[in-house]
């Protein structure tokens, strides 16, 4: 009996660990993987480009990006040697900065966007607030030019008493 | 007397709402520009000029490296991924035209970033490694960027080759690269062609 629980025991923990999802996946990086991350930096970089994002941070960003291609350049180049192993090494390297210039350029563009959006509140309310402003000492003009007028009355009236 | 005036006030808020909200607009709006790339090919002495480093006709020995920079200028309004494609021509290739390549074979590509207002700029060395006559034509064997390329592309004599760069730019919709690049009023072709002779 002790036997047999031990045995249901350690089927049920290697069934356990057989539906454990894997993490940190063993799958080589292929150029092809590599250059659809470089696809999908250069979409978020453009967008955040697109959007208003720094001159200064999209060429920073952009040059990186350039270095994911030429480790790209160099994958291709070695995957059509056979050279499997190196291919791997660089595809990865180029994915490496490509995730790190799709996250940074993200960042960028949710910034951008949000700069946009203040600044955009800022003038439409303070267009409006000037219309509301404009508005009134059109319609009250007469009423400020009575208000001057008796002001300038009781100031000539002190002058001459 | 109080309701013509609230009419009133009303008809002059919406009225100086559009006024100053177009003002608002106008000056959150970015200046017009026109939209374009410029490409060009630079000698190794950094000039338009004088590509084969020789006076004369544009003669290309067995071993001369020429060191030539190709250069892309984005003023599009925003970062661009370009490729530049190399063909290899003879006097018969059809050249490429403001929509569409060449139909010449491809011997290199090039694929770069460049933000926009900047220039960017990608080597290309070359040189003939040796030349081979297997009937009436003269085929190259070249070194192109370290690679060495063979183009199916023959010249009577050797007389008459061309390189044909040409311009691509990334389309995000398609997700693959797309002939020139995207103007104000479309597609615009971007090409350059330099006719060399391979001088045994």
């Amino acid at each position: 009996l002790r036997l047999s629980i031990i045995f249901l025991l350690l089927s049920l923990s290697l069934v356990i660990f057989a539906s454990l999802p894997k993490t940190g996946s063993s799958q080589p990086n292929t150029p092809a993987t590599a250059w659809s991350k470089i696809v999908e930096a250069f979409s978020t970089l453009q967008t955040a480009d697109t959007d208003g994002a720094p001159h200064e941070s999209i060429v920073t960003l952009s040059n990186q990006l350039n270095t994911a291609l030429a480790y790209y350049n160099n994958a291709t180049i070695l995957a059509a040697q056979n050279n499997t192993a190196a291919a791997d090494n660089y595809s990865t390297r180029s994915l490496n900065i490509s995730t790190s210039v799709a996250s940074e350029a993200k960042t960028l563009d949710d910034t951008a966007r949000s700069q946009q959006l203040a600044r955009q509140e800022l003038a439409y309310g303070t267009a409006f607030v000037l219309a509301v402003v404009s508005a009134a000492l059109v319609v009250e003009v007469d009423r400020f030019q009575r208000l001057f007028r008796k002001k300038k009355t009781v100031r000539i009236e002190r002058e001459s008493s | 007397m109080q309701h013509r005036k609230a009419v009133v006030f009303l008809v002059f808020l919406a009225s100086f709402t559009i006024v100053y909200s177009s003002v608002a607009f106008f000056a959150l709006s970015k200046a017009p520009a026109q939209a374009f790339i410029g490409f060009g090919v630079f000698a190794s002495n950094g000039s338009l000029s004088n590509y084969y480093q020789n006076s004369g006709a544009p003669n290309v020995t067995i071993g001369q490296t020429l060191n030539w920079h190709l250069q892309i200028a984005n003023r599009i309004g925003r970062v661009q991924l370009a490729e530049i494609v190399v063909r290899m021509g003879n006097l018969t290739t059809i050249a490429p035209t403001q929509t569409g390549p060449a139909n010449a074979p491809d011997i290199e590509e090039s694929i770069i970033t460049v933000p926009n207002g900047e220039n960017s700029t990608v080597n290309f060395d070359w040189k003939i490694l040796s030349v081979s006559h297997p009937g009436r034509l003269t085929y190259l064997n070249l070194e192109i960027n370290g690679k060495q390329v063979r183009p199916v592309v023959g010249a009577v004599s050797g007389q008459g080759f061309r390189l044909i760069f040409e311009l691509w730019t990334f389309e995000g919709q398609s997700g693959s690269f797309q002939y020139g690049y995207l103007g104000d009023t479309g597609r615009v072709g971007n090409w350059l062609i330099l006719w060399f002779n391979s001088a045994s």
